[in-house]
């Protein structure tokens, strides 16, 4: 056959392309496939099993007769695209059919590894795209949960879904999301982050798109009006737009008594606070504005102090290095290995850094005080632009002291305010105030009290009453 | 090229107002101590510093003593002796061992600034001594009502009011309050 020899010659000398020669009814017919991505048993007991007891009609139109819920005749161009989809492809003398009999390639559906609930479910995304989806559509089983399909990366030809909520989402965002897709031009999409660049407002540190492993998270999304992406080989979905308050928000917070979930709340932002200024504070009390704490504090900050041969800058920023040093070194090994890293760093080398002199006791408390606070987002990306405000504000207090800190903060709010997701104000329901959203915001009512979406995602902003 | 020119402003700016103090290199004082014979100043100033021992925090004093003519001059010489930079945020009290009151109006030229919220203590007894015991002024303050400040001093000054400063002696092994004089009562 011809076209094998122009298929052959397209796909080149990889060996794990099969082409497989049978004869039925005498006639020649080829079977194509990937070895690596199709399940060989099942194409034995599938097809070949089933094609070699076929009358010259069968053949004829295998569509109708194979055992098989994806099966479609196709044009000898879509080939190697359905070949590396783990197609197997079945040549006959008139026409050309693809059936799906993929390899199960994939972990399955496994328990969240970074975004831990207490009482939430226990199910996270996997790198399938269909099982991503059917975790999504096994929680909302509206007709109104729509998605599109595009393909993405010039070589990859990745597959990513667009997730709304046809009667609730606002058109516009959609509209906004699919162009932002279509802008995309690179070689290949090998994980969603590779997409995020181009959704995000790039000049700004702070995320304007959200990352989640969570189904839960992300089905929550949609009913509030937002978009979710799903990308083929990914066990993370992108969620846009995204809010800063969003970062002070979590599944649990849904699952619990409001009480409970508000004093989180206040504590996420307490954290949020600690994690960025506390060093700088710390390094512009003991520099500058030593006379902005009382004296017995002073005398101990002092006394802690007095064997520590560098500036409390130098100090600070040396401690920071070597913290995250610490942290990529433990994200990087496995959990074994990482555990004995953070006894060494943790402890053993911060214990003989003080007791050397070469660091004092409450700078080492500064930092890991700062540290851990920056660790109860879940968000990486915030964690990251957390670190990068705090070194920020930490050169700007060893040069200015508190008035140094102060300058930083109006820098962090100004870029803050000015930044928005997808045209809508980062801060809201700040600014803009949006007094019915406040329900929602910090203070968290009841579930049942809060009866309205967000106006800025959608005009439905009605939601389903408790009785 | 603007924002070169961004950066350098700012820096300017930022090293313009530069006011870095390490801790370590503070000399924090506490008390000042003032008398006068024979018509010179002896300025003496208590220098307190903190350590750490088996966790816990010791203060141990260092005093610095100077004579002098005039009262800035004593000051001066003393903070040329000082090798650390002198920190006078957190001064408590200045004891004055001295019947001349007018003393205390050349203060006002002497701390520069805001800095007037130390207690001003009068006494007959060693001026050293009368430092050793600080954490019994504020007995002293609360016996004269927290009226014993030269912020205070100063405002009621302005107001024409009395202050009244606390006068203090050792007896005993005990720091002793026993009166006070009104400002400009030369019976007090």
């Amino acid at each position: 056959m011809k076209i094998i020899t122009r298929l052959k010659e397209k796909l080149g000398p990889s060996k794990d392309y099969i082409y497989k020669r049978i004869i039925v009814q005498h006639q020649e017919i080829y079977i194509v496939f990937s070895e690596v991505l199709c399940s060989g048993s099942d194409i034995n007991e599938y097809i070949l099993e089933s094609i070699t007891h076929y009358s010259k009609k069968e053949i004829k139109n295998l569509s109708n007769y194979l055992p098989n819920n994806n099966i479609k005749e196709i044009k000898e161009d879509d080939i190697p695209n359905l070949i590396n989809n783990g197609f197997v492809i079945i040549i006959t003398k008139n026409s050309i059919y693809a059936s799906e009999i993929r390899q199960a390639l994939e972990r399955g559906v496994t328990t969240i590894e970074s975004e831990l609930s207490i009482t939430g479910p226990k199910d996270s995304f996997s790198e399938n795209f269909n099982t991503n989806l059917g975790l999504i559509r096994k929680r909302i089983k509206s007709t109104n949960l729509w998605w599109e399909e595009e393909e993405i990366g010039v070589s990859s030809k990745t597959k990513v879904g667009i997730l709304y909520m046809k009667d609730i989402v606002e058109d516009s965002l959609v509209q906004q999301v699919k162009e932002r897709l279509k802008n995309i031009n690179i070689d290949g999409i090998i994980d969603s982050s590779y997409l995020k660049d181009s959704l995000e407002n790039t000049n700004n540190l702070f995320p304007t798109v959200s990352v989640s492993e969570r189904p839960d998270k992300a089905s929550m999304a949609l009913l509030e009006g937002k978009v979710v992406i799903l990308v083929d080989m990914t066990s993370y979905c992108l969620i846009a737009p995204n809010f800063f308050i969003d970062f002070f928000h979590t599944v649990d917070d849904y699952y619990q008594k409001s009480f409970n979930t508000t004093f989180t709340r206040i504590i996420r932002m307490f954290a949020f606070f600690i994690a960025i200024f506390i060093p700088a504070y710390y390094i512009a009390v003991t520099t500058y504005n030593q006379d902005s704490i009382f004296l017995s504090l002073l005398l101990l900050l002092k006394a802690q102090r007095a064997a520590v041969p560098f500036p409390a800058t130098i100090e600070a920023l040396f401690m920071i290095i070597s913290f995250e040093i610490l942290r990529e070194s433990d994200l990087r090994m496995s959990s074994t290995t990482g555990s004995a890293i953070s006894i060494l760093g943790g402890l053993i080398l911060g214990d003989a850094a003080v007791s050397a002199g070469i660091m004092s006791p409450i700078m080492i408390i500064v930092i890991a005080l700062s540290s851990i606070a920056g660790f109860v987002f879940t968000s990486i990306e915030l964690i990251n632009a957390v670190r990068v405000y705090r070194i920020i504000l930490l050169i700007l207090a060893s040069m200015l002291g508190i008035y140094g800190i102060y300058l930083g903060a109006v820098y962090l709010l100004f870029r803050l305010i000015t930044l928005t997701s997808f045209d809508k104000p980062y801060l809201a329901p700040f600014s803009p105030f949006i007094k019915k959203e406040q329900k929602d915001a910090i203070i968290k009512y009841e579930n049942k009290g809060v009866k309205s979406r967000n106006p800025l995602l959608t005009s439905n902003v009605k939601r389903g009453e408790y009785k | 090229m603007r924002k070169i020119l961004l950066v350098i402003v700012f820096l300017c700016i930022a090293f313009g107002t530069n006011n870095y103090k390490d801790l370590n290199s503070l000399a924090i004082i506490t008390n000042i101590g003032i008398e006068k014979e024979n018509n010179e100043y002896k300025v003496t100033f208590q220098e307190i510093v903190p350590k750490m021992t088996e966790g816990k925090l010791t203060k141990t004093y260092n005093y610095y003593t100077n004579k002098s003519k005039n009262i800035k001059k004593a000051f001066k010489i003393i903070e040329d002796d000082i090798t650390k930079d002198i920190y006078l945020e957190h001064l408590e009290n200045i004891i004055i061992k001295t019947k001349d009151k007018d003393i205390i109006n050349d203060l006002d030229n002497l701390i520069k600034g805001d800095l007037d919220n130390f207690n001003i203590i009068l006494t007959s007894s060693n001026i050293k001594k009368v430092m050793s015991y600080r954490n019994d002024y504020n007995y002293v303050s609360k016996a004269v009502k927290d009226n014993t400040t030269l912020r205070t001093i100063k405002k009621n000054k302005l107001e024409k009011r009395e202050s009244k400063i606390p006068i203090v002696r050792i007896s005993d092994d005990k720091l002793l309050f026993y009166k006070y004089i009104k400002l400009g009562d030369n019976n007090g």
